[in-house]
């Protein structure tokens, strides 16, 4: 008599390497979040208007991404219920994070050659480096975890 | 006949277009650009609690370092973001008390040159977000504090941002 086979898919893990890039991804996002987070205090964002707010906000994105990420969403009831992204959950997260880091790549910039909300960012210094190298990073990982995701759902 | 509902209320697209052009108009209004600062006027007014000091032809007030040498502003980086300097493209005009003889620029290597009045390099402060804000006074940051500076050039020495001082 053969016994029916409990549905795995749900809690299939995947494979190392992508693993490994979801969650080198997440640690990059919480370094991403600790630099907004120094600027916010330290360096005192926290008085500029409009700027200061987005930095926390920044900062608060960037560790939800990064837990969303670390977290095993695939084997969360209420996250496989979710049509379409219940399927893949991971993958969008990761999708929403790339979108996020490039978001905040761009208004880096537009800061330094002009001005964003008003406010104008002077110079390239060591914080800004260190922010750019970790949003640049984190959009490759995530990337590169996405393209790793779409062969897997490909492979039969 | 009812009136169309859906031609009342604005869809939520309307809103968030509506809400962002709000939030891009307010903060440009609101944070301080000295990037394509055109030909500046300093003058002076009265902001509460402070005397009068220098401000801008806007009623920004205008800020000295303490922390730099004579002519020579040493605010750069987070500092300069923080403390934005009042530059000018072309020679800065006088008025309300403030004395043009007072007045030099200083260059800049990351923008326009910067007004120096009796030997400070003005700037501004992010957190004022208008006419009549004094928010920076007393206040230290980046090392050194920062004070509002009188017609004559001297440090105001009343007034502080905290209520102390």
């Amino acid at each position: 008599m053969a016994a029916s086979s409990p549905d795995l898919t749900a809690s299939v893990s995947a494979p190392l390497p992508a693993a490994l890039l979801r969650y080198l991804a997440a640690l990059l996002l919480f370094g991403v979040g600790a630099v907004h987070l120094y600027e916010y205090f330290a360096d005192h964002y926290r008085v500029i208007p409009v700027i200061g707010n987005l930095f926390l906000a920044n900062f608060a994105g960037s560790v939800a991404l990064g837990l969303a990420l670390a977290a095993p969403l695939g084997s969360l009831r209420l996250v496989r219920s979710l049509p379409l992204v219940g399927r893949a959950p991971h993958a969008f997260v990761a999708l929403g994070g790339i979108g996020f880091l490039l978001g905040t790549i761009i208004g880096l910039i537009i800061s330094e050659q002009a001005t964003l909300f008003g406010f104008h960012e002077y110079g390239y210094r060591a914080t800004v480096w260190l922010a750019l190298g970790l949003e640049s990073a984190a959009v490759v990982v995530l990337a590169g975890f996405l393209a790793l995701e779409g062969r897997r759902a490909r492979t039969p | 006949m009812a009136p169309d509902i859906a031609r009342i209320v604005p869809s939520p697209r309307r809103w968030c277009a509506v809400a962002a052009a709000v939030l891009l108009a307010s903060g440009c209004a609101l944070a301080t650009n000295s990037q394509s600062p055109g030909r500046q006027q300093i003058t002076s007014a009265a902001p509460a609690g402070l005397g009068r000091v220098l401000v801008d032809d806007h009623g920004r007030t205008l800020y000295l370092f303490a922390a730099d040498p004579p002519n020579l502003s040493t605010c750069f980086g987070a500092c300069a973001s923080l403390w934005p300097p009042v530059t000018t493209q072309g020679r800065p005009t006088a008025a309300g008390g403030a004395r043009p003889g007072m007045m030099i620029t200083i260059g800049r290597s990351d923008g326009p040159p910067q007004i120096v009045y009796a030997g400070h390099p003005l700037y501004y402060y992010q957190g004022d977000t208008g006419p009549g804000d004094a928010k920076g006074q007393g206040i230290t940051q980046f090392g050194a504090p920062w004070f509002a500076i009188t017609t004559q050039g001297q440090i105001q020495a009343t007034g502080s941002a905290h209520g102390g001082f």
